[in-house]
């Protein structure tokens, strides 16, 4: 009772190919990746161009019916190649869940057997990678509307690493106080952690508004 | 009218009872019953409080499955008169389990502040001590004493459920020798750390 190793291949082999004909133009690149350990089943990997961010996730969604935004996060690579400086990896699943059907007043079981999944029903993993060239403001196409699952990731990514969407309604602060200041963004490679001594720090802690004289000494 | 109300009023009035009431307490002084009633009140409440510590059902992170295991059938908090409680208002202990970030700060003291005295705190594993892992990192404080009064520290990363009931058996002795001391005045010279004595 397990989804046939052969049928998955073929359906990862599908969603490549049609990207790559879709984007066959740009420096979108698909490939089928395997994981490296466990059942080493196959999932899409795909690495976009910025500008065309906002197609392709619109095409996963209601064409590949790609429904799941499991995770959109950023890392900063300083000391990366020149077009990679900044990368946005979204991690997205075809889940095909489907609402049984309800047959006066009784919900019904759907029962499928996976090993006669085929093509687009088999569920898949897509990796996306959107490599950003050195700039001082980093900045992506938000795909908000496109998954549910994208909007607080997009403001953590945002709040934690500093990377731009474009087009996100209500951009805030997620993990850090909401009123941390613009330019905090921790997980920035050059980001030193300033502290001071606890008893100058956390005498104000509740905000009676006594600053510490220094800026504090670098970690 | 006025007439009568004012003879009947003298038994309706507070200076009837004020004038009862400071008789019968300088009779009972003057024969020492007043204090032995006092102390023995004292003793049997101090009882009452340390032998029923309800504490609040707050679990910040990994150190909450360890108090949630302690309140399970094989650790068994309960038979220690510990029964979690869900709202701030009816608990008298807070245990802090988990790193407090900046953000969390404001309403873990809201929840301090909304629990009646007596109350008393417990920091459970290293997070809430010092920070622990997240010492001097960029959104974690370092320690919930920066903005509450710790009364024990159990450390621990976690501590197993045995270590989060011996922390209560210290809350519970120091409970008998300070009594219901206000927990904005209570200056410890040494802090309780489980482990040590």
């Amino acid at each position: 009772m397990k989804i046939k190793a052969e049928y998955a291949e073929e359906s990862a082999q599908q969603v490549v190919d049609a990207a790559e004909t879709r984007w066959s133009g740009t420096s979108l690149h698909a490939e089928v990746r395997h994981h490296k350990s466990g059942m080493k089943r196959p999932y899409v990997f795909i690495n976009c161009p910025k500008n065309h961010w906002r197609s392709v996730a619109k095409w996963l969604r209601f064409e590949m019916s790609v429904d799941h935004c499991s995770m959109i996060t950023g890392t900063h690579w300083p000391e990366g190649p020149d077009e990679k400086k900044w990368e946005i990896v979204a991690h997205l699943m075809r889940m095909n869940v489907i609402n049984p059907p309800e047959r006066g007043g009784w919900t019904e079981q759907v029962i499928r057997d996976p090993a006669i999944l085929q093509n687009d029903d088999v569920p898949m993993e897509f990796e996306i990678s959107i490599s950003i060239p050195d700039t001082r403001r980093p900045s992506v196409p938000s795909v908000q509307e496109v998954w549910m699952g994208a909007d607080w990731n997009e403001k953590e990514t945002w709040d934690l690493v500093g990377i731009e969407f474009d087009g996100h309604e209500g951009m805030r602060r997620v993990l850090l106080p909401h009123d941390t200041p613009v330019g905090y963004h921790p997980l920035q490679r050059e980001h030193k952690i300033r502290y001071h001594d606890a008893e100058i720090m956390y005498d104000d802690m509740q905000g009676f508004g006594r600053k510490p004289a220094d800026d504090g000494k670098v970690k | 009218m006025t007439d009568e109300e004012q003879s009947y009023s003298v038994f309706n009035s507070q200076a009837l009872i004020d004038t009862v009431g400071d008789s019968a307490s300088a009779g009972l002084e003057a024969s020492r019953i007043k204090k032995f009633i006092s102390v023995l009140g004292g003793r049997f409440f101090n009882w009452g409080q340390r032998k029923s510590l309800f504490p609040l059902h707050l679990g910040i992170k990994c150190c909450a499955l360890e108090m949630a295991a302690a309140g399970g059938s094989r650790f068994d908090a309960e038979r220690f008169g510990v029964f979690f409680r869900s709202s701030p208002r009816q608990c008298d202990v807070l245990i802090v389990n988990g790193p407090i970030s900046k953000k969390f700060a404001d309403p873990i003291v809201r929840l301090w502040e909304q629990m009646p005295e007596p109350k008393w705190c417990i920091a459970m594993g290293e997070c809430a001590i010092s920070g622990g892992p997240y010492y001097q990192s960029y959104n974690i404080l370092e320690g919930v004493d920066t903005i509450i009064p710790v009364d024990v520290y159990i450390p621990g990363c976690p501590p197993r459920p045995e270590a989060l009931i011996d922390g209560f058996q210290h809350l519970r002795k120091k409970i008998m020798r300070i009594g219901t001391t206000p927990s904005t005045t209570r200056d410890d010279d040494a802090p309780i750390i489980v482990g040590d004595q």
